[in-house]
């Protein structure tokens, strides 16, 4: 197992010039650690993982794996192992001889090769499948067999590209956990590209979220989820998204607040916006209360039950919101309900740039958030 | 798969006369007009499969009569080859073969052709897999014009090629070599086997070498080791087409060949023509000998065959 780490890495298609799929990416991933790169389609999250497993060159930066400098190697000389999203199984080959053959490539001796085949089919549940051909698998067969063809390996890093994409709902979840399991059992050093934000938030030690090629954000799930750095990850992260409302930040007599149209939020802490600043609010649908009293009333317009939980949407002063309550089976739509914004939940954003507010100045430590 | 879509229409034929007592009156003219429909839906489908039938039989027949007929009349005694017009007789005589083998070169002329083809086959099979394979995965400016190119000499007669060829060899000493005549075979095999096997390759997934590139292959390896087996099925087709088109060639052999102890099949066959007197029973023989190997490989390999003529819609 094995620590990586990128340096600037960039990836232009076209030449020196730009455009850049990937831009000056840097990270180091700590020996053990699973890292999750997630983003909407053409990110870059792909396109990186690709340049670590020496698929795609890097047009600039240099990237090492286990302190050893990888940029120029080609893939078989970097001792990575990859799981495609397709699977991507040799068709002709059984699933034996699937597992075996990086071993083979690599001139394992014989009795190994079926050792390590055989340990690595017990892990996965395979052992009946040893002798079949891929397109006598289902999908989750098939993925697991990938999984295996990597696991014989024994690489010093494991590069996940959308594995579980192709895969139905509740196999994917099944999936999911069999790949937590396994990385805890290894303790091996996993990158995981996906586009799913709840495989992101359960599976990483940490995630990336990438858009137009950067860094959007780095942390920990719940960092993420608390602390998002600017509108974009605040609206990527959490579902439903965050609500978030433009508006301009007023100093009323001492206090601030933001205000947009009719809506007015007091701001409790002091935040290095300055008055008079365009903002936007943020607060989690999940984070807006039903407060008896409250002069803020929202109109529902739809109600969904999704069991544990009732989804609204509706308008508040002219603004589009969504709230998510433990179960209220009386609610209707139509109905005005009075809501609180618990001011330790906000989270405040400059309007032009997008960037947190409250992460706005080095240090970080200031701002509205210092609550939550 | 196929017997189910056929059943279905039968079925709902069936189930409008169940529902006719159900319907209003006012829907029984309309009802009945569908009755009527429906009545003579499964007369209209079988003439229209006898006269499918019966048109693929008569194109079967004039272009596989001709073969039956030659093969016969190599069998019949040569006594009897004008005389006897049976279609089906026994048993057969094999004097007409017998005499080809003893008055003619045929082993030589044999072994000249197998040599070509075969030829032919692994230098086309080596030389287009790498060049498609190149062709699909490399980037580059104009790639398909490129490939669409070389099929430019598909364009003229192989008479047009053969003639400059001669003229060509001439000059740097091949003519009248079987070497010569490699170089014109693979003149023309070369394009088309590249062309095919550049679909073939392009419709397989990257996904697959870089599997195998990650498991520890060069993309060499990963090319010889993954890719080409899959790619069996294309293979196939390139050597069934450089197969024919090398043995069945008669213009570049009767060009560029001239001694009788180079000469491939077709042209030798021709020169038994060009005799005094004309040996039909032996004629006959040879023709049918030098279509043994293309029955054969059509029997066998008629799937590729196929493959190959849809792939790319190139010409066959």
């Amino acid at each position: 197992m094995a620590r990586i780490s990128l340096q600037n890495v960039s990836k232009s298609f076209g030449g020196d010039q730009g455009p850049w799929a990937v831009n000056k990416f840097s990270l180091e991933v700590e020996d053990g650690e699973l890292v999750v790169f997630v983003g909407p389609s053409g990110c870059g999250k792909s396109t990186t993982l690709r340049m670590i497993a020496g698929l795609d060159d890097t047009t600039s930066g240099t990237i090492t794996i286990g302190g050893r400098d990888v940029t120029g190697l080609p893939p078989k000389d970097r001792n990575v192992a990859m799981v495609f999203q397709n699977y991507a199984l040799y068709p002709q080959k059984s699933v034996y001889d699937n597992m075996a053959f990086g071993l083979r490539v690599r001139g394992e001796a014989k009795q190994e090769i079926d050792r390590r085949v055989r340990a690595a089919a017990a892990s996965l549940d395979l052992e009946s499948l040893l002798h079949r051909k891929p397109r006598q698998l289902s999908g989750g067969q098939m993925q697991r067999v990938a999984l295996g063809r990597a696991l014989v390996r024994d690489p010093d890093v494991f590069l996940l590209d959308e594995p579980l994409s192709n895969l139905d709902a509740k196999l994917r979840v099944k999936m999911r956990e069999e790949i937590a399991t396994l990385h805890a059992r290894l303790g091996a050093t996993m990158i995981f590209v996906t586009h799913d934000q709840v495989e992101a938030m359960t599976l990483g030690d940490r995630i990336v979220i990438m858009r137009d090629g950067l860094i959007q954000q780095a942390g920990k799930p719940l960092e993420l989820y608390d602390r998002p750095a600017n509108t974009f990850v605040a609206g990527f992260i959490g579902s439903p998204e965050m609500n978030l409302i433009d508006g301009q930040l007023s100093d009323a007599s001492g206090r601030l607040e933001v205000r947009s149209g009719d809506l007015s939020v007091g701001i409790p802490e002091k935040t290095f916006a300055r008055s008079g600043q365009n903002v936007t609010l943020g607060i989690r649908p999940e984070h807006l209360v039903i407060s008896n009293g409250s002069p803020l009333e929202m109109t529902v317009n739809l109600v969904e039950q999704i069991g544990a939980q009732t989804y609204l949407m509706g308008t508040l002063a002219g603004h589009k919101m969504r709230a998510v309550l433990q179960r209220r089976d009386e609610i209707r739509a139509g109905d005005k309900l009075p809501i609180a914004f618990p001011s330790e939940r906000l989270h405040l954003f400059d309007s032009i740039s997008g960037a947190s507010l409250r992460m706005a100045q080095t240090g970080g430590k200031i701002g509205v958030m210092e609550n939550a | 798969m196929k017997s189910h879509v056929e059943r279905l229409p039968v079925d709902s034929s069936r189930q409008i006369p169940e529902r006719e007592p159900i319907r209003p009156r006012s829907s029984l003219q309309h009802g009945s007009k569908v009755q009527e429909s429906t009545f003579w839906k499964p007369f209209k489908k079988l003439s229209a499969k006898i006269a499918l039938y019966a048109t693929v039989l008569v194109i079967c027949l004039y272009s596989l009569f001709p073969i039956y007929w030659m093969i016969i009349s190599s069998l019949r005694p040569a006594e009897r080859l004008f005389l006897d017009t049976s279609l089906v007789f026994w048993p057969p005589d094999l004097t007409s073969y017998v005499s080809l083998f003893r008055q003619t070169n045929y082993i030589v002329n044999f072994l000249n052709s197998a040599l070509m083809a075969v030829a032919t086959i692994t230098v086309s099979l080596v030389l287009s897999a790498f060049v498609a394979y190149g062709a699909t995965r490399l980037r580059f400016r104009g790639k398909t014009m490129l490939v669409a190119s070389m099929l430019f000499a598909y364009m003229f007669p192989p008479l047009m090629l053969a003639i400059p060829m001669a003229a060509a060899f001439r000059t740097i000493g091949l003519t009248d070599t079987l070497w010569g005549l490699l170089i014109a075979h693979l003149a023309i095999s070369l394009p088309l086997a590249v062309w095919l096997l550049w679909g073939f390759f392009k419709s397989m997934p990257f996904d697959l070498e870089e599997a195998a590139m990650v498991d520890g292959c060069s993309q060499f390896e990963a090319f010889i080791k993954v890719v080409l087996p899959l790619s069996a099925p294309g293979l196939i087709t390139v050597a069934i087409f450089s197969f024919l088109l090398s043995w069945a060639d008669y213009v570049f052999a009767l060009i560029l060949i001239m001694s009788d102890q180079r000469k491939t099949l077709p042209v030798a066959l021709q020169s038994l023509l060009g005799a005094h007197d004309l040996r039909w029973g032996e004629v006959l023989a040879g023709a049918s000998l030098i279509a043994l190997p293309l029955f054969v490989i059509f029997i066998f390999c008629y799937r590729y065959f196929v493959a190959g003529l849809s792939a790319g819609a190139v010409k066959g």
